[in-house]
């Protein structure tokens, strides 16, 4: 095999400490609503990165372990609608000759839309982990906005130079929802509390106790009106998963990382050796048969030098 | 083995890379390699060796050459002169075990972790007709207090019409090897020269004579002005990501840094993030 006439070798130690830097600066956040039947839910939702290990393998692959993804912020305002409640309204005092004499007065109840809002900041409480295994791939690209004419002095004048990049390319990329604190159940459970005292607080005491008797305990009502049953993490992983879509915003983000678009690294081709001096043209050495290799000890890139 | 077992970055760069890499500047920057009086500059089809350029170059109508003045011909109060030209028509590089370039027996073999060098220097220059320089000194001669006038200005060197161009070209060869020093508390990296020759000029005296100014002129004027300053060079990786290199400290297990070896130049890197 030719001897390559550029070697660059980075340790397997380099790239984890390199890892380790580029985690602790990604963070991306989103916010969005959604109208979810008899209720509706709001978010601010961010991640961070934490833990996680990076290996160079001997198949050619970059493996990322258990990397943790911390829902910080993670801010949901759900609204609930409950059904419209009336009391009163009986009759009192019948008119044997037909209708009534006293009535009870009539109170209607919930017929706001949201009745509630139960503001919720579970910020820091959810947890995902990602693992994947990753080829990295080698890629000429040719920018689409170089007219066929333009010589390469004019494609980097003009700001669309063709490039060597070098992607992930995700073998297997996996996300787990993997823990959601009890805490979670508890604020839930408080923040359901407060909407209740706060919602009949404006009643005179024996109206309240006539509501509470007729609906017994409304937490287990909004409960029920949340569907959210026996199983809290099934329910908020449910939630953030499937109607929110969470997961789906951090895979995209992930593997749009990942994907063709976002090379980890790119350099020009031809590559500059000497800016502009004056009128005089750059010097510029076109690379050829670029490449990157990854075994158990470190990642190898290759070039030679074109004529 | 790993490249990496002893530092965190591992850099080599091949002798025919580098080659290539020099053929590249010397067809994009022309004037760098090539100078001449005004009259080869706009006759460059006259320079001792045809000057081959990137297309680039012609296209945004570079210069292929850097106009000096005509050589000045003592004893005409810096009036006259002879056109002439001047190229670096070749240079190649070769690291140790020396291989790519056959060097003369004065500097053969090339030693562990010596890189050779070896170049074209080709000088043209417009010879005057005889009966007409006679002319001019006579001329001259009968002219009176020619330079009594403007004493303080540097006059235009005009160059004598030429009859005919002689080119010659001389092959030269140099060994170095790279050191680093230590200067204001600063450690930089430098090019020492280990030997200089001069191919096939006779009588031999005149060669030693050539080769020792040559040589004095690279070792005290040129080489150490050519270094680079290794304590920390700084990276910036994205905004968030600064990267600091540094060469990985002498040991024995990398007893040179940067080694010439193999035919390749290799530099072993430790890094800060």
């Amino acid at each position: 095999m030719m001897m390559a006439e550029i070697t660059i070798a980075a340790s397997e130690t380099t790239f984890q400490r390199l890892f380790a830097a580029v985690r602790d600066n990604i963070a991306q956040s989103t916010s969005g609503s959604a109208d979810l039947g008899p209720f509706s839910v709001a978010w601010q939702i961010g991640f961070r990165l934490e833990g996680g290990t990076v290996d160079l393998q001997s198949d050619g692959t970059v493996r990322v372990s258990e990397l943790d993804v911390v829902y910080d912020p993670l801010r949901l305002t759900l609204g609930i609608d409950i059904p419209r409640l009336c009391v009163g309204g009986f009759c009192i005092i019948p008119n044997p000759f037909g209708g009534c004499i006293l009535r009870a007065p009539r109170i209607c109840i919930f017929e706001a839309d949201p009745d509630i809002s139960l503001p919720l900041d579970i910020s820091g409480l959810v947890t995902s982990e990602i693992s994947g295994a990753f080829k990295i791939k080698t890629r000429y690209f040719v920018d689409p906005g170089r007219a066929p004419t333009m010589t390469d002095l004019d494609a980097e004048d003009a700001g669309v130079p063709n490039l060597w990049q070098f992607l992930l390319d995700p073998v297997w990329l996996d996300l787990d929802l993997i823990d959601i604190s009890d805490t979670v159940g508890n604020i839930l459970d408080q923040a359901i509390d407060n909407i209740v005292d706060g919602l009949l607080g404006w009643l005179p005491g024996w109206a309240r106790d006539l509501i509470k008797a007729i609906l017994g305990p409304i937490a287990d009502l909004i409960r029920a009106i949340l569907d959210i049953g026996d199983d809290l993490d099934e329910w908020l992983s449910n939630l953030l998963g499937v109607s929110i879509g969470l997961f789906d915003f951090v895979l995209t983000i992930v593997a749009d990382y990942f994907a063709e678009r976002y090379p980890i690294f790119s350099f020009e081709d031809p590559y500059p050796i000497l800016d502009y001096s004056g009128a005089l043209i750059p010097v510029k050495v076109p690379l050829r048969d670029v490449d990157a290799t990854v075994n158990d000890d470190e990642m190898i890139l290759t070039a030679n030098v074109g004529v | 083995m790993s490249l990496t077992e002893h530092c965190n970055v591992f850099g080599a760069f091949h002798e025919d890379g580098f080659n290539k890499i020099v053929e590249h500047i010397m067809r994009q920057r022309p004037s760098l390699f090539n100078y001449a009086s005004l009259y080869f500059a706009t006759r460059p089809d006259q320079m001792c060796r045809k000057i081959v350029v990137h297309p680039e170059v012609i296209r945004r109508a570079n210069p292929l050459i850097t106009i000096e003045d005509p050589l000045p011909i003592p004893g005409t109060g810096g009036h006259y002169g002879v056109d002439f030209c001047a190229q670096l028509a070749e240079a190649r590089i070769d690291f140790h075990p020396g291989n790519a370039i056959g060097l003369p027996p004065e500097l053969s073999p090339l030693g562990p972790q010596q890189a050779a060098l070896s170049a074209t220097f080709c000088v043209g220059l417009a010879c005057p007709d005889a009966k007409r320089t006679e002319f001019l000194g006579d001329l001259l001669a009968s002219e009176k207090s020619r330079d009594s006038d403007n004493k303080d200005q540097r006059p235009t060197i005009q160059p004598i019409p030429a009859e005919h161009i002689n080119c010659f070209c001389l092959e030269v060869y140099a060994t170095l090897h790279l050191a680093r020093v230590v200067s204001n508390g600063s450690e930089f990296l430098v090019l020492r020269l280990d030997g200089f020759e001069i191919v096939d000029i006779e009588p031999k005296g005149l060669e030693d004579a050539l080769e020792c100014y040559v040589a004095t002129i690279l070792r005290v004027g040129i080489l150490p002005k050519i270094r680079l300053a290794i304590d920390t060079l700084t990276f910036e990786m994205g905004s968030f990501l600064t990267l600091n290199a540094k060469l990985t400290p002498i040991s024995a297990d990398v007893p040179n840094n940067p080694a010439i070896e193999d035919d390749q130049i290799k530099v072993f890197v430790d890094l800060g993030i």
